[in-house]
């Protein structure tokens, strides 16, 4: 029988965890601006240290740690979000297509796939990123550009192993389609593996957006975790690092670990390897 | 006439390999074979496992492309038969495959299942269910499991439920590969019985793969004998006992278990050696290196299927 995917991820301690990170981030992201109203705005009341007003202190233009802390949510989100969804679509297209168009355009599509896994992406991304002066689309797009190689190389070699099945022969023997028997009889096969190159594309956009923003290239009329830290960062000699930095930056971890976390419980669940050491770990403790 | 002719037909595998593969051995799964099957025949094709049977299925039904040779299906060829003449190919010819459980997709209910072919074919919502329910009638289970998964079912049941997926788009030949050989041996004669009954209902016609003997001659009308991508011998079955000549063929059928512990002794003629690599062909005949009787030139050159009877084909250079 076919494992419970959503099961294990629901049930193990990690996916717990990285589910709940996750959800505490998603909230923040979607009722932050309307709890905190306009954050960005400046004020007179520079370096104010949290207090009820403002529950995690003002920065040097006076603005609200808290209210740029959800905005920053919101980017750090929607960025990782839709980047991830994109990789995982670029990837499943160019890794099933390469399969089942077969032939040479297998190899055409795999040794493309080789050139630009060889690509060293971080270095590149920043250097166009850099000099297009992307806004946040922009960026999306761009890390997707650059994140589907791995991730469709992995789901080429399931889908070949998945198109030797026997029910797929017989699919073929009874005049199915090849995008029906790809939506049909192998798209249902290779959704874990899906859903972890989703969580690990979207793990890895987090990163880059926070770490494009800390290096100044990100849009900076954005609010941007990135940003934040940065401009922390600027203030280390004075007491305010404390509420400047520490926000921003143990919310990117957060993200972060909640995307690892998540990506790790569903891979326990296809890799029956890993899932043993999984229930042997819990037994132990 | 004949409903399914195959001239010289060949599969070679590892031919299509990179320029570094160079010198790579070819395994030649199905060389050069030649059969004929009328309409309403079952022919039976046996050998050890490996010998290219399943290969030689698979290419009958264009699963595979094969390297060699002609396929003709109904006096048209449909070697080379792609796109939408092949996928009106696919509602004439089916098969049922060894492994009643992978075969189907297990998160399908057995009702989607049978529908599928029906479903690539067009047929309405209404005309599918009433479809399956009679398909499911048919082989002998309840219409009621249509909304059951195929895990909930025993091996037979799975069987007939693939068999019941064949025969939903009314095809007229069916590739019967190895369906009774992993069921268990109380569940094979129901199948059996089945296959037969259904034969005689719908005028089908089975190309029957196997490695059982018994299984093989309880159903086929004729019987083929593959070794090592070759057919070594075709004969009738009601005269496979005591006219069989290729001493494979006859290793074979001493090595079908005898009920009758008196009878036992008469069969002496057991098989030598291990079922040989299909990369690594002998020179001459290829089974002289375990034939009992080879000779001098059973080491040489490689005997031809010829006709020693009226439809008993041999080839062996002891005849």
């Amino acid at each position: 029988m076919h494992i419970n995917y959503w099961e294990h991820a629901t049930t193990s301690v990690q996916g717990r965890i990285g589910g709940a990170l996750l959800g505490a981030v998603l909230v923040a992201a979607l009722i932050g601006p309307i709890v905190a109203g306009s954050a960005d705005l400046p004020s007179r009341d520079i370096f104010h240290p949290p207090s009820a007003a403002h529950p995690l202190g003002t920065n040097d233009f006076g603005q609200d740690v808290l209210g740029l802390l959800l905005a920053g949510a919101r980017l750090s989100l929607t960025v990782a979000l839709s980047a991830g969804l994109l990789t995982t679509v670029l990837s499943a297209l160019v890794g099933a297509g390469a399969v089942m168009t077969g032939g040479l355009w297998d190899r055409v599509l795999m040794r493309f796939t080789d050139v630009m896994l060889a690509v060293p992406s971080v270095v590149v991304i920043i250097v166009i990123a850099a000099y297009l002066r992307l806004n946040p689309v922009g960026l999306i797009l761009l890390i997707a550009l650059f994140g589907w190689p791995g991730t469709a190389r992995v789901i080429r070699a399931r889908t070949l192993t998945l198109v030797g099945r026997t029910h797929v022969l017989a699919a073929r023997t009874f005049g199915a389609a090849k995008p029906y028997l790809l939506y049909r009889h192998i798209l249902p096969d290779l959704v874990p593996l899906l859903l972890v190159g989703f969580l690990q594309s979207a793990r890895r956009a987090v990163f880059l957006e926070a770490g494009l923003a800390f290096l100044g290239i990100g849009d900076p009329t954005v609010v941007s975790w990135g940003i934040m830290i940065q401009n922390a960062l600027r203030f280390y000699y004075m007491e305010a690092w404390v509420w400047l930095l520490l926000p921003p930056a143990l919310a990117v971890a957060a993200t972060i670990l909640a995307f690892n976390l998540l990506g790790n419980s569903i891979e326990q669940a296809v890799d029956p390897r890993l899932r043993r050491l999984h229930t042997k770990g819990v037994a132990n403790a | 006439m004949s409903l399914l002719r195959v001239i010289d037909l060949a599969k070679h595998y590892g031919t299509g390999g990179g320029f570094l593969a160079g010198g790579r051995e070819k395994v030649l799964a199905v060389d050069g074979v030649s059969l004929s099957l009328a309409r309403g025949e079952t022919l039976g094709l046996v050998g050890e496992s490996g010998c290219g049977k399943s290969t030689l299925g698979r290419l009958i039904l264009r699963l595979e492309e094969p390297t060699a040779g002609k396929i003709f299906f109904a006096g048209e060829e449909i070697t080379a038969w792609t796109g939408k003449r092949l996928r009106e190919l696919r509602q004439r010819v089916q098969i049922v495959f060894q492994d009643s459980y992978s075969s189907l997709n297990s998160r399908q209910t057995v009702g989607a299942i049978i529908e599928e072919p029906l479903l690539n074919f067009g047929a309405g919502k209404k005309e599918r269910q009433k479809k399956v329910r009679e398909l499911l009638a048919t082989v002998g289970l309840e219409p009621e499991l249509v909304s059951r998964y195929p895990h909930e079912f025993s091996g037979g049941q799975r069987q007939r439920i693939n068999i019941a997926r064949a025969l939903a788009l009314k095809p007229e030949f069916i590739v019967c590969d190895e369906p009774v050989s992993s069921l268990d041996v109380s569940i094979r004669a129901q199948v059996l019985n089945l296959l037969r009954e259904l034969k005689k209902e719908f005028g089908l016609s089975y190309l029957f793969i196997s490695h059982d003997l018994a299984a093989v001659s309880y159903l086929a009308d004729r019987v083929a004998v593959m070794y090592l991508g070759k057919i070594v011998e075709v004969l009738a079955t009601r005269r496979l006992l005591d006219d069989a000549r290729h001493p494979y063929t006859r290793t074979l059928l001493a090595a079908v278990p005898v009920p009758d512990p008196r009878q036992r002794e008469v069969c002496q003629e057991v098989i030598k050696g291990e079922p040989p690599d299909p990369a690594k062909h002998p020179k001459g005949c290829r089974f002289h290196p375990r034939c009992p009787g080879a000779i001098d030139v059973c080491r040489r050159t490689e005997p031809v299927l010829e006709e020693v009877n009226e439809g008993h084909l041999v080839a062996c250079h002891l005849d």
